[in-house]
């Protein structure tokens, strides 16, 4: 999926609507965000790995 | 006019032997923020009447031997995204809600005020602690003491500047991927991002709930530790909080000694950015000296993961954020600060699975972190890359460019920024020192240590002249 599309599907599916100018500008950012995510999912060992959030039922 | 004394730690010693009074002291910041705010930027809202209350008791309770430590009189700022009494929580937005938290105090400003400490009022922050300046919105620009043509850092920017220029003698800030410790390196002062879960935060508007921490500014670490001693511990209204956490005496660990420790010196991710001030290199590697002068054995280290999760943190929090702001997004998406709605929109661009693995990629360093920890006590380098930026260079792209900040958010480790000398302009820059989970102690202690050992934290920007007394 490009980057035009997946952007505005995500902006939708979250229920915000930036003006045409700004949504341009996400846009165009999103590769560098994408880069940066793809980073992360290059890490060994993740899918053996617990998450930070922490659920305590007591609570 | 009375001078106003450079340290928390000097006032309460006038305080004490009856050469200052809390209400002196509070009208000199007062007359400093009259003749130095409309330049700096600093308040967004004044508490003077309250705060000369305060100041009256403060002085009658002293005079009556009723002395409660440290902070008794002592004028504190606070950053404008931390609930108190006295009025509304704006978020240096036109976008909040004048009803929350409204007449209560965030449990760690109500401690500060048990403390003694008189609440002066409320200080600029980027708009929701992420926003940079924006000049169409109806709130102060907040600038550096020392040019006040360049920024001095955020997000939390009043109280850098106030503490820095001697508006206050100490301040809250808060700190997400550097917010306490970026204005703190670039006015020329000491800021303390302690411990994660150490401080309460309830009471204070999230930016990154896994990130945020509220932590001390002030000219030295001596008045950080007293500020972190009355913070700390644990508070039921915020559950990401170790239940049962406690604080202690952080003052009692300034023992200027760095024997048997050993201090760890990150190059590898921190020295030889592109764009970094020339007299970087030379003025780290003279604070590490000092560090080793001081009894520390230091070794070279480098941190691993460290460029994932200092990437983590900063995909994290604008997750984080969004969840927040989604229902004012959605219907007043342009009264947010263009620079802010540009980075908090980002939140929305990330998949459940994408924040999953944020949060196992911090969990993996953290754990990676651990283990290097083994065999260090303390782990140093630069806060930041660069000086103070300049506001006609001042946009995302530079702001992420001069950082050592984010990393440390991540995994939740204290860690403190101190001034290390000046660039050829003479624009502040910062030693970062970091520890293990809760050693908070340790970190003041070689904090400390090094401000015994140099100056650098009590030079005071021209703007604040005439000098205070010393």
């Amino acid at each position: 999926m490009d980057a035009e599309t997946t952007v505005r599907t995500l902006f939708t599916l979250a229920g915000v609507t930036p003006p045409e100018d700004e949504m341009a500008a996400f846009i165009e950012g999103y590769p560098a965000t994408r880069a940066s995510l793809d980073l992360l999912y290059a890490v060994p060992d993740t899918p053996l790995t617990d998450g930070i959030l922490v659920f305590r039922p007591a609570d | 006019m009375t001078e106003i004394p450079l340290t928390m730690t000097d006032a309460a010693t006038a305080l004490r032997s009856g050469d200052l009074t809390s209400v002196a002291l509070t009208e000199a910041c007062m007359a400093a923020a009259d003749r130095l705010d409309e330049t700096l930027g600093v308040y967004i809202k004044r508490y003077d009447e309250t705060a000369l209350a305060a100041a009256a008791q403060a002085d009658a309770e002293l005079a009556a031997g009723t002395d409660r430590g440290p902070l008794h009189g002592i004028p504190l700022g606070i950053k404008d995204i931390i609930a108190c009494l006295e009025g509304e929580t704006t978020g240096n937005s036109v976008v909040y809600d004048p009803d929350w938290y409204a007449g209560m105090d965030a449990p760690v400003v109500a401690r500060l005020r048990a403390a003694g400490a008189v609440i002066t009022g409320k200080l600029t922050t980027m708009e929701y602690a992420c926003g940079l300046p924006d000049p169409d919105k109806p709130y102060p620009i907040p600038r550096n003491p020392w040019d006040p043509t360049t920024w001095p850092g955020g997000s939390s920017s009043g109280s850098g500047a106030g503490v820095s220029a001697g508006l206050f003698l100490g301040a809250l800030g808060t700190d997400t991927g550097g917010s306490v410790r970026l204005p703190a390196a670039f006015c020329g002062i000491t800021g303390m991002k302690q411990t994660y879960g150490l401080v309460p935060k309830a009471g204070c508007l999230p930016l990154g709930v896994t990130l945020d921490h509220i932590g001390p500014m002030t000219r030295s670490v001596a008045d950080a530790a007293a500020m972190l001693t009355v913070m700390a511990g644990f508070d039921a209204s915020d559950p990401s909080m170790p239940p049962g956490v406690t604080g202690e005496d952080y003052s009692a660990a300034l023992t200027g000694d760095l024997s048997g420790l050993t201090i760890g010196v990150e190059r590898a991710n921190h020295l030889g950015r592109p764009g970094a001030d020339p007299g970087l290199v030379e003025i780290f590697d003279a604070a590490v000296a000092e560090l080793a002068a001081a009894g520390a054995t230091i070794v070279e280290v480098e941190i691993p993961l460290y460029a994932e999760v200092a990437a983590a943190t900063m995909l994290c929090w604008p997750v984080e954020a969004f969840l927040f702001h989604q229902p004012w997004l959605a219907e007043r998406w342009e009264d947010y600060g263009r620079w802010t709605r540009s980075v908090i929109g980002t939140g929305a661009l990330l998949t459940a699975a994408d924040y999953d693995q944020v949060l196992k990629v911090r969990r993996l360093g953290k754990a990676a972190l651990d283990e290097l920890f083994t065999s260090v006590d303390l782990i140093v380098g630069p806060t930041c890359a660069t000086g103070a930026i300049s506001y006609d260079d001042l946009n995302w792209d530079s702001l992420m460019h001069t950082l050592f900040t984010p990393y440390w958010n991540s995994v939740g480790n204290p860690t403190l920024s101190v001034p290390m000398g000046f660039t050829a302009a003479g624009l502040p820059l910062g030693l970062q020192i970091s520890g293990k989970p809760f050693a908070d102690a340790l970190v003041f202690t070689a904090g400390d240590a090094y401000q015994r050992r140099t100056g650098h934290h009590l030079a005071l920007p021209a703007l604040a002249s005439p000098a205070p007394a010393p």
